[in-house]
C-alpha cells in the first residue's frame, strides 16, 4: 500500500530537480520498477518522489572519444538495441536478460546502479568495463569510478541532492560475457552471477554478483589472469581463487553460499573457455 | 456414436470477454457507499493473545470499525468445526487474522491497522507434519477433543492429528517376508501456492432487515452460504452468494477462505457493503496453502517384479485448522498405491495439525503427495531388479477384473491406464528408450531412509546414462550440449473426485422466446472453460446448434440449482448429467406440449433442430420459437405456457469407508493417466530443462478436444513448477521467507517444455456421452516423472521436492563426479 501522504513534482530541468532531491525524504524516479516495489512494502517511504523521466541532460547513448556516453535514463531495451553498445557484450547481455520485456522497456541504468542491489544485472556486468560514474549534484558535476560508487547492499556515495547524470565507458574490450543462474528461466533475480572482459593488452576483468553486499571486482583473480596466455591450469587457479574469495551470506533464498562459491567457479572456467573459443586471452 | 457438438473443439463462450477484459470479477464490482476492510495479521505462529486494544485505530481518520474475534459466537467448519474466522485468544499461524480494520477507503483502512496493539504470549511452534505427529510436540489444538466433527473422522486425542485413516487388505507382514526385494524411502513434497491470477476477494452487505448478501471469488458459493448461516445464524434463504467470474481456483478458492471473516465484518456495519480483496502476500498467509506431506513408503515385491505389498505411512500438513484437509488426508490414503493392483497392503495416512497456514485442496486433492513417492518407488524398484520401468507398471496396472486399494473392482468402462502408459512411451520414442538399467540387485536390501542423502544408485555408464540403449529409430535426439546429459522418465496414475457420497447438482434450462435456451448451474467458470463444455452437453441433448445455448455466467444461491462445489474434477461428469436430465425433462415438456397443438401423440414426437416434429411425418412440427411465445391458435386462445427443464444428479450407490480397513465404495469413478517428460541436465551448474511433457489419460468422451488439452497443458505446467522450482519456506519461527512471486518461483513462458496431450477414450458408464473427469489429473505424475528423468540421465535419486540445481549438484559432489 503506498504512503498516505506524499508529493510528486516531475522537474522541468536538472537545477530544479537537484534542488528539490537535497530535501529531507526525497527520492529519485527513475522507471520506478525498483521505487514503486520499495513503497508498495513499505521499505521506503518518501515524502517527496522526484520523477527525472523528463530530464534531457540524462538520456541517450553517444560516441565519446572512442568509447560510449550512456545516460542514467537509457533503458534496458534501449541498451539491446544500441549499436554503439554491441561491443560491451556482457552490459547487452546483462540488460538483455533483466526482468521480462515488459520491465527492461521501464528499467534504466541510473535506477539499476542507484538501486545498488549485490546482484543488479547491469551493474556487475558494467563494472568489467571501467565506467566513470558521472553524478550532478548541488556542488556541479563529479566523476567516480563504479568500483568505488557502491557503499554497501542499496547504500551509494551518493549525497542529498545528487543524481546519477550517465556512464562514461572507456573504449571496449576485446572480448567481454555476463552470465548468471536463475531459479527458473523465466522471470528472477539473479543468485549467482559473474561478468568476465578481457582487453587488447590481455587485461582480465573479473566482477561478480549475488556473493557480496554490492557488485564486486576480484583484483586477485584479475592479476592471475592478466597479462599471460590462458592455460587451464591458470584458469583452474583462478577460479579456486575466485571461489575461495567470496563469502556470501546464508541466508539468500536464492542460492546457498556453497552453490555460489561452486557457480563462481563454473562460471569462470565457462567465461575463460569462451573466451579462448573466440581466439582471446591466447 | 455420432455428435453435432460433443467432441467439437469449439472456441469458448467466455473468450471474447476476457481477452477484451470485459468480464467482470469480484475486484470490479463497487456498490454505492462501499466500505473497505484491511486486515491484520498475526506475526506469531503459535501464541495466546494476552491483549489487543483497537481504540487508537478507532480513532484513525476514515475508520468506521475495528472488528476482532471478541464475541464470535461459534466455531465453524464443514468437517470437523475446529476454526474461527478471525482468531479470538489465540493464533496458530503467521498470518491469522487478529484484526479487521474497515474505513471508507483501502489506504485509510491499511495504515490504521498500524496503530492496533497486540500482545501475545508465544508458545512452542512446529511447521513439520511428522514432527508435529510425535509425542511431545507442541499441542496446537489441546481442546481437539471436544470438537463436533462428522463421523469418520478420526482423531488421536492428546495429539495434533485430527484424522488418521487405515486402509488395509491382505497380510503385508507375510507379503514383506517372502519378498524378494524391499525398498523403503521417505518422500516428501513440501506445501505450495495455487497461485491464481486473481487474488481473493469479496464483498458483503449486512442488511439492516436481516441477511447478508456477499459477491465473492469461489469456487463454492453453496459452502459459502452454508458457512456463514452457521456462522451468523441465518437461514439460507436470507443469504445470497453471488459468483462472478472466477480468476482461478485450483481449488484454492474451494470450501471457504475469507468468507466468513468478511461475513462477520459486515455484520459490524449493517448496511454498508465491506469489500476485501488480498494482495498477493496475503494470499500466502492468509487463505489456503496446498500438499505438505511425507510419506514414508515400503514395497514388497518378487523377483519378476509384482508388487506384494505396500506399508505406507503419510503426514500430511494439516496447518493450523485441520477442516479442510480432512477428505485430502482421505485421498491420499485410498490412493497411495497408485493405478496398481496391490494384495496386500497398510497404508496409514495422517492429518496433523502444525503452525502454517490451513492447506486446502490443491489440484490433485492428496494425489500428487502420494504419487510422489508411489511412482518414485517404482523406477527405483525397476532400477533394482533390471526392470525396465515400463514393464514393471503394465504388470501391476489396474484394469478390468482387477481390484483397488479400497476393493473396488475395475469394470471394462473404468479405463485403461496400460494403454496410456503405451502412448506416453510410443511418443517418447518407444520402449528402447527404457531398457532395463544395469544394476540388478539381488536379495532384500533397505535404503537409507529418504533425501538426497540417500544412497544414489552407482552411475551405470558414465556421464549419460545408458548411451547404447538409444541406438536410432524412433528414440534417436539430437546429442545433448557437451556438459549436458538426457533422460526420459514416465509414471502414471489414477485419481478419482473425493466427494461425499451425497454431492449433488443441479441443473435448469429455460427455453427462450427465440427457441433458445437459457442454462443455468451452480457450476462456476474459473477459467476451466465448464461453461463451455457444460452448453455443448445441453445442445447435443437438446439437438440445438452451439449458438440457440446460452450458460448463465454468475453463479447466484437465490436463483442458480444447488451445486455442491466446482471441485473434485467432477463438473463435465455430473453438472454434464444433471444438464441431460434438464434437457430431456425439456424435451418431455415440449413434446407434450406440442402434442396438445399438433394432435398429435407426444411419443410419436422428436426434438431436432430447434422443431418438435412428427417422427412419422416430419412435414407436421412446431418451431421452438412458435412454442415458446406461446402458442395460440386460430381463436387466439393460448396452448403452451413457459417451458423449463430440470435435472438433479446425485452419485449413484456411494458409501463411507469402513472405519478399520479403509474398504468402501467412495470413488465414484476413476481416471488413468500415464505422463512422460524428457529433460536435459547440465551437469556443470545442475539446471534442468524440461524439454518435453506428455500426458496420455482415458478421459472417456472428450467433450472438446481444445479445453481437454488446455486442461492437460495447465495442470502440467503447474506441477512441473512444483517438480523443479516451486516450494514454500517457512523459517524457524513460523514465518514464510517467500509469499510473493519475487522468490516463489512458478515456470514462466520461457520454461515451457513441448507439451502434448493424448487421450484414450474407453467411454464412462457414468457419465455424460462416457465423459469423465479430466481438470486435475494433468498435475498429479508430472514431479515424479521429470525425477525419474532426471535419474535416467544422471544416476541421481532424488526423493525431496523440488529437485532443484543446487540438488543436484550437491548430489553430484556427494556422488563424487566433477562437475
Ligand atoms: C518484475 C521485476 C523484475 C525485475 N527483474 C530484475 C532483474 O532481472 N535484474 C535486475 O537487476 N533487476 C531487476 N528488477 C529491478 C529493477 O527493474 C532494476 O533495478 C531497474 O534497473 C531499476 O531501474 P528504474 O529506472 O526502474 O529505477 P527506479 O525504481 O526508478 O529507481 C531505483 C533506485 O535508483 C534511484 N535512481 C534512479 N535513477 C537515478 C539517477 N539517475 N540518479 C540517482 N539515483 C537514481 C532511485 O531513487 C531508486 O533508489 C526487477 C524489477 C521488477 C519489478
Amino acid at each position: 500500500m503506498m504512503p498516505l501522504h506524499m508529493e510528486y513534482v516531475k522537474p522541468g530541468g536538472l537545477a530544479e530537480a537537484v534542488s528539490l532531491l537535497r530535501q529531507d525524504d526525497a527520492c529519485a524516479l527513475a522507471g520506478g520498477t525498483d521505487v514503486v516495489v520499495q513503497m508498495r512494502e513499505g521499505k521506503l517511504r518518501p515524502r517527496l518522489v522526484v520523477d527525472i523521466k523528463g530530464l534531457a541532460e540524462l538520456q541517450g547513448i553517444t560516441g565519446q572519444s572512442g568509447g560510449v556516453w550512456v545516460g542514467a535514463l537509457v533503458t534496458m531495451a534501449e541498451i539491446v538495441k544500441s549499436p554503439l553498445l554491441q561491443a560491451y557484450r556482457a552490459v547487452v547481455q546483462g540488460a538483455g536478460c533483466m526482468g521480462c520485456c515488459e520491465i527492461r522497456h521501464r528499467a534504466t541504468i541510473g535506477g539499476n546502479v542507484g538501486n545498488a542491489s549485490p546482484s543488479g544485472d547491469a551493474a556487475v556486468p558494467l563494472l568489467v568495463f571501467h565506467p566513470q560514474v558521472v553524478i550532478h549534484g548541488p556542488g556541479g558535476q563529479r566523476h567516480l569510478p563504479l568500483a568505488n560508487f557502491f557503499r554497501g547492499a542499496g547504500k551509494t556515495v551518493l549525497q542529498p541532492g545528487e543524481l546519477i547524470k550517465g556512464f562514461l565507458l572507456p573504449p571496449p574490450p576485446a572480448f567481454s560475457l555476463y552470465m548468471r543462474h536463475t531459479r527458473v528461466k523465466g522471470m528472477d533475480l539473479a543468485g549467482v552471477s559473474l561478468a568476465a572482459a578481457i582487453d587488447r593488452q590481455g587485461q582480465v576483468t573479473v566482477s561478480m554478483g549475488a556473493v557480496a553486499p554490492t557488485p564486486t571486482r576480484f583484483p586477485q583473480v584479475e592479476e592471475l589472469l592478466s597479462g599471460r596466455p590462458l592455460s587451464w591450469e591458470v584458469i583452474a587457479q583462478a577460479a579456486e581463487v575466485l571461489s575461495a574469495a567470496i563469502t556470501p551470506r546464508a541466508t539468500s533464498l536464492r542460492a546457498t553460499p556453497a552453490y555460489k562459491k561452486e557457480m563462481a567457479k563454473v562460471f569462470l572456467h565457462t567465461a575463460l573457455s569462451r573466451a579462448l573459443e573466440e581466439g582471446f586471452g591466447q | 456414436m455420432t455428435y453435432q457438438t460433443v467432441g467439437q473443439s469449439v472456441a469458448r463462450l467466455d473468450g471474447i470477454e476476457k481477452v477484451t477484459g470485459e468480464a467482470v470479477f469480484v475486484d470490479d464490482i463497487s456498490l454505492p457507499g462501499m466500505l473497505h476492510a484491511r486486515v491484520l495479521r498475526s506475526q506469531r505462529a503459535h501464541a495466546l493473545i494476552t491483549g489487543l486494544d483497537v481504540s487508537e485505530a478507532m480513532a484513525q481518520p476514515g475508520v468506521v470499525a475495528v472488528v476482532t474475534g471478541r464475541g464470535l459466537p461459534r466455531r465453524i467448519g464443514a468437517c470437523i468445526q475446529d476454526m474461527y474466522p478471525m482468531a479470538v485468544d489465540r493464533v496458530r499461524y503467521v498470518g491469522e487474522p487478529v484484526a479487521v480494520v474497515v474505513a471508507e477507503n483501502p489506504h485509510q483502512a491499511h495504515h490504521a491497522l498500524a496503530s492496533i496493539k497486540v500482545s501475545y504470549q508465544d508458545l512452542a511452534v512446529v511447521t513439520d507434519p511428522w514432527e508435529a505427529s510425535r509425542p511431545g510436540a507442541p499441542q496446537i489444538h489441546p481442546d481437539q477433543a471436544v470438537y463436533h466433527r462428522l463421523p469418520g473422522i478420526h482423531p488421536l486425542p492428546g495429539s495434533n492429528i485430527f484424522h488418521r485413516l487405515q486402509v488395509c487388505r491382505g497380510n503385508t507382514a507375510d507379503a514383506f517376508r517372502e519378498a524378494f526385494l524391499v525398498v523403503e524411502n521417505r518422500y516428501w513434497h513440501p506445501s505450495i501456492y495455487h497461485v491464481q491470477l486473481e487474488p481473493h476477494g469479496a464483498i458483503a452487505t449486512y442488511h439492516q432487515k436481516g441477511g447478508l448478501t456477499m459477491y465473492a471469488s469461489s469456487q463454492a458459493p453453496y459452502v459459502v452460504r452454508h458457512v456463514i448461516c452457521e456462522l451468523l445464524g441465518l437461514p439460507p434463504g436470507r443469504v445470497r452468494v453471488i459468483v462472478p467470474y472466477v480468476g482461478g481456483g485450483f481449488g484454492g478458492k474451494s470450501d471457504h477462505t475469507i468468507e466468513p471473516l468478511l461475513a462477520w465484518v459486515a455484520r459490524h456495519v449493517p448496511g454498508r457493503p465491506v469489500k476485501l480483496v488480498l494482495t498477493r502476500e496475503e494470499m500466502a498467509c492468509g487463505t489456503v496453502i496446498g500438499r505438505g506431506a511425507l510419506v514414508h513408503y515400503r514395497s514388497a515385491v518378487s523377483q519378476d517384479g509384482m508388487l506384494l505389498g505396500v506399508e505406507a505411512e503419510v503426514f500430511l500438513n494439516g496447518g493450523g485448522y485441520g477442516d479442510f484437509a480432512v477428505n485430502i488426508v482421505t485421498a491420499a490414503g485410498i490412493s497411495a498405491t497408485g493405478p496398481y493392483q496391490v494384495p496386500n497392503i497398510k497404508i496409514t495416512a495422517h492429518g496433523v495439525y502444525t503452525n502454517t497456514p490451513p492447506t486446502g485442496a490443491c489440484r490433485g486433492y492428496g494425489h500428487p503427495e502420494v504419487h510422489w513417492a508411489c511412482e518414485r518407488q517404482m523406477d527405483i524398484i525397476a532400477a533394482r531388479l533390471g526392470m525396465s520401468p515400463v514393464e514393471i507398471r503394465l504388470k501391476n496396472a489396474l484394469g478390468p477384473g482387477k481390484v483397488n486399494a479400497i476393493g473396488q473392482q475395475m469394470e471394462s468402462h473404468n479405463g485403461r491406464v496400460d494403454l496410456c502408459i503405451q502412448q506416453v512411451v510410443d511418443a517418447l520414442g518407444g520402449p528402447e528408450c527404457f531398457l532395463p538399467r544395469t544394476n540388478p540387485c539381488v536379495g532384500s536390501i533397505a535404503l537409507e531412509p529418504g533425501g538426497i542423502e540417500a544412497d544414489p544408485l552407482p552411475h551405470p555408464t558414465g556421464a549419460n546414462a545408458s548411451p547404447k540403449a538409444e541406438p536410432s529409430g524412433a528414440c534417436a535426439k539430437p546429442a545433448a550440449m557437451p556438459g549436458k546429459v538426457r533422460g526420459k522418465g514416465i509414471a502414471a496414475l489414477m485419481k478419482c473426485p473425493i466427494m461425499p457420497t451425497n454431492a449433488q447438482s443441479g441443473a435448469i434450462i429455460k427455453l427462450e422466446e427465440d427457441g433458445g435456451v437459457m442454462v443455468s448451474v451452480g457450476a462456476i467458470e474459473m477459467g476451466q472453460g465448464c461453461h463451455t463444455v457444460l452448453a455443448q452437453i445441453a445442445a447435443e441433448a437438446l439437438s440445438l446448434p452451439l449458438e440457440r445455448v446460452q450458460v448463465a455466467p454468475q453463479v447466484d444461491t437465490f436463483h442458480s440449482p444447488y451445486e455442491w462445489q466446482t471441485v473434485a474434477s467432477h463438473t463435465t461428469w455430473a453438472v454434464g448429467n444433471a444438464i441431460r436430465l434438464a434437457a430431456a425433462q425439456l424435451c418431455d415438456k415440449i413434446t407434450r406440449a406440442a402434442a396438445v397443438i399438433l394432435q398429435v401423440p407426444a411419443e410419436r414426437l422428436e426434438v431436432v433442430g430447434g422443431r418438435v416434429q412428427d417422427r412419422e411425418r416430419p412435414e407436421r412440427y412446431l418451431t421452438l420459437q412458435q412454442l415458446a411465445r406461446g402458442y395460440t391458435d386460430a381463436r387466439g386462445t393460448a396452448l403452451s405456457a413457459p417451458l423449463i427443464g430440470e435435472g438433479n444428479f446425485v452419485p449413484q450407490g456411494l458409501s463411507h469407508l469402513d472405519p478399520e480397513t479403509g474398504q468402501g465404495n467412495i470413488a465414484a469413478d476413476w481416471t488413468f493417466a500415464c505422463q512422460g517428460a524428457e529433460v536435459e541436465v547440465d551437469t556443470r551448474t545442475g539446471e534442468v530443462t524440461v524439454l518435453r511433457l506428455v500426458s496420455a489419460m482415458d478421459v472417456g468422451k472428450v467433450i472438446n478436444p481444445v479445453l481437454a488439452e488446455g486442461q492437460i497443458y495447465g495442470a502440467a505446467v503447474q506441477a512441473m513448477g512444483a517438480a523443479i522450482c516451486e516450494g514454500i519456506v517457512f523459517d524457524r519461527e513460523g514465518r514464510i521467507r517467500n509469499p510473493s512471486l519475487t522468490d516463489y518461483k512458478v515456470p514462466g513462458v520461457e520454461d515451457m517444455p513441448e507439451l502434448q496431450a493424448l487421450f484414450v477414450e474407453t467411454p464412462e458408464e457414468s457419465g455424460p456421452y462416457g465423459a469423465r473427469g479430466l481438470g486435475e489429473h494433468g498435475a498429479v505424475c508430472v514431479p515424479p516423472a521429470i525425477a525419474n528423468a532426471i535419474q535416467q540421465a544422471t544416476g541421481l535419486e532424488f526423493f525431496d521436492l523440488p529437485v532443484t540445481a543446487e540438488k543436484i549438484i550437491r548430489a553430484q559432489q556427494k556422488r563424487g563426479v566433477p562437475a
